[in-house]
């Protein structure tokens, strides 16, 4: 152990003095590892976000909800056969589903500007019943007006007497504006106009999700109806894309980068060795192991990588905080390091491959006998 | 076997290269042994070749305790080897040096204390000790290189010109300090040219009586 530390002490000492003499060759090193891991990190970083925003979404979205919009025209036979809760019956047995008409009109407060009018069927009671009472049926959606505050509104020349809600669950993420939701059959002219039915299906799984918006595709095709149709399907399938991307991105980054800093290391590790064969020669003349002289070596290469590594990594979450900062957005998360520590040890792994492959040429020239470098 | 002997050596710098030695025996016994002949005979290689640091191409080297002149624990502790350029870490102070080689042979700290005090003293470098090798003269750096070598009790003492270029009081000191040395039972080889280490030998081996001087050489003179 005293040998250790001595032998490990002259060889500190040694590079400490490289170091400083030489400055260019420890920076050399440090710069290549730089270059290649700063992009590197970016490149996974940006995957890492946008991974991390679609999942967002789906979270926000509800990952099990298909949402159905289509037009109802005024004279379609839908409106005379009111025939619009058995359009999806065959479903029901896949999730749950209730729907909604968002009428053709406004409805006008004297607190607020315009609000949409949306009509829900009997059927939909039920998963309305945070919202509605039977007290209240009419009610005001606002994010902004107290709770329960009664309202007067103007609808299509009628007046309507309303309570204040705040929207939650579903109708939060269906309505960002204000709607007086009212029972169907409460204004039938406006209802005979036309409108947009929303249905909204619920999968029990993500699995059945995916069926269910093909047999409404299928449904409406058979029809000859369009619908337009917004499910978390699509972002899972992009999201499933992403991932794969960014699998294959990491994997590729992580050997170019490794590759590259191999070779570039590996031509230093031979010039530099060749300026320290004297040293090594006269530390193994008096004994010293070679596994010693090149651990040594390669503790030095490591250090000087894995310190470029983790720079580029502060260079890269400074910057995008400043970005984010720049633009508004301090309090997205970013390139934080529990984020980013999955993409930084695969970078670092690969890049510290690469160190060792580099010090492979040194082992050859490690292998020369002593008495033909030292006289 | 308390001699340090080759048998049947044969060695090359090269595959190409023409042989310095080809299937030649010595054999060294214990005391001074003055290894003298003319330059490129082959001196400094048969010395690099008893301590591990040339690998002959055939033949074997047997050491006094038995060890492989390759292995570690023979260069760490039972030989010491004098190059002919010195070769101090330069980065090191003299004491650092001496340390170093005392700490690779394993000698405790206090007995390591004792002896550089010793050595220094001994040879008069008291007053650079504590300055980095690169810093000293030619000579400072002589006798650092000889006090290295004589810091652990090696059994071989391999000693390449050591007296080359320098004056005759620091030629003296050098000889008192091989003198006091092999008092104890060592096997001592020294190549060298100087005529003032002739009475110091208990052997001399005159290297022309087994190589041919080079033919070139001849003719110059």
């Amino acid at each position: 152990m005293k040998l250790l530390i001595s032998i490990g002490s002259y060889l500190l000492k040694d590079t400490c003095w490289r170091w400083r003499e030489q400055p260019g060759s420890v920076l050399t090193r440090f710069v290549v590892a730089y270059a290649l891991v700063l992009p590197s990190l970016g490149l996974l970083g940006a995957f890492a976000l946008m991974a991390d925003h679609l999942e967002a979404r789906l979270k926000r979205d509800g990952i099990d909800m298909l949402y159905v919009t289509e037009q109802v025209f005024p004279r379609s036979d839908d409106i005379a056969a009111r025939q619009r809760h058995a359009l999806y019956a065959q479903l029901a047995e896949h999730g749950t589903m209730f729907q909604l008409l968002q009428l053709f009109g406004a409805a006008k407060t004297p607190e607020s500007s315009a609000a949409r009018v949306v009509a829900y069927p009997d059927a939909s009671i039920r998963h309305l019943s945070g919202v509605i009472a039977p007290e209240s049926p009419v009610v005001f959606l606002s994010d902004a007006l107290p709770a329960g505050m009664p309202i007067r509104a103007e609808v299509d020349k009628h007046h309507v007497e309303a309570r204040a809600r705040r929207p939650t669950g579903t109708l939060a993420k269906l309505f960002q504006e204000n709607v007086l939701l009212v029972p169907e059959g409460m204004l039938p002219r406006l209802e005979l106009n036309g409108h947009l039915r929303v249905s909204l299906l619920k999968a029990d799984d993500v699995a059945a999700l995916r069926g269910l918006e093909r047999a409404v595709r299928l449904t409406a095709k058979l029809d000859e109806r369009s619908v337009f149709t917004r499910g978390s399907t699509k972002l899972l399938d992009d999201l499933e894309r992403l991932k794969s991307k960014q699998a294959r991105w990491r994997f590729g980054l992580a050997v170019a980068g490794g590759g590259v800093l191999a070779l570039v290391l590996g031509t230093l590790a031979v010039l530099e060795y060749q300026q320290r064969a004297y040293v090594i020669a006269l530390l193994r003349g008096f004994g010293v192991r070679r596994w010693m002289v090149y651990v040594a070596q390669l503790l030095e290469n490591a250090v000087v990588v894995n310190l470029a590594g983790v720079a580029a990594y502060f260079t890269l979450a400074c910057g995008q905080r400043a970005l984010y900062r720049a633009f508004g957005a301090g309090a997205m998360a970013g390139f934080s390091f529990e984020r980013m520590l999955a993409e930084v040890v695969v970078i670092l792994a690969c890049v510290n491959v690469g160190v060792l492959i580099s010090t492979l040429p040194a082992l050859r020239a490690l292998r020369k006998e002593v008495g033909t470098i030292l006289s | 076997m308390n001699s340090l002997s080759c048998d049947g050596v044969t060695f090359a710098y090269s595959k190409e290269a023409t042989p310095v030695f080809e299937n030649h025996s010595f054999r060294f016994g214990k005391g001074i042994n003055l290894l003298k002949g003319y330059s490129g005979c082959g001196k400094t290689t048969l010395l690099k070749i008893f301590a591990g640091y040339l690998r002959p191409l055939s033949g074997t080297v047997s050491t006094p305790s038995g060890l492989r002149p390759g292995s570690c624990d023979y260069q760490r502790r039972e030989m010491s080897f004098l190059f002919q350029r010195f070769n101090l870490l330069p980065l090191a102070t003299v004491r650092r040096n001496l340390e170093l080689a005392g700490e690779l042979a394993g000698m405790g700290r206090r007995d390591l204390g004792d002896r550089i005090g010793y050595w220094v003293d001994k040879l008069g470098l008291a007053p650079v000790a504590d300055r980095k090798a690169a810093s000293l003269s030619g000579g400072q750096q002589q006798r650092a290189a000889i006090a290295r070598a004589l810091i652990k009790d090696a059994q071989v003492l391999l000693l390449d010109e050591p007296t080359s270029g320098l004056d005759d009081l620091n030629t003296r000191l050098i000889i008192q300090a091989l003198k006091e040395t092999v008092r104890r039972e060592c096997v001592c080889l020294i190549c060298t040219h100087d005529h003032r280490l002739e009475n110091l030998s208990h052997e001399v081996v005159d290297f022309n009586r087994f190589l041919p001087v080079e033919r070139h050489l001849l003719a110059l003179a």
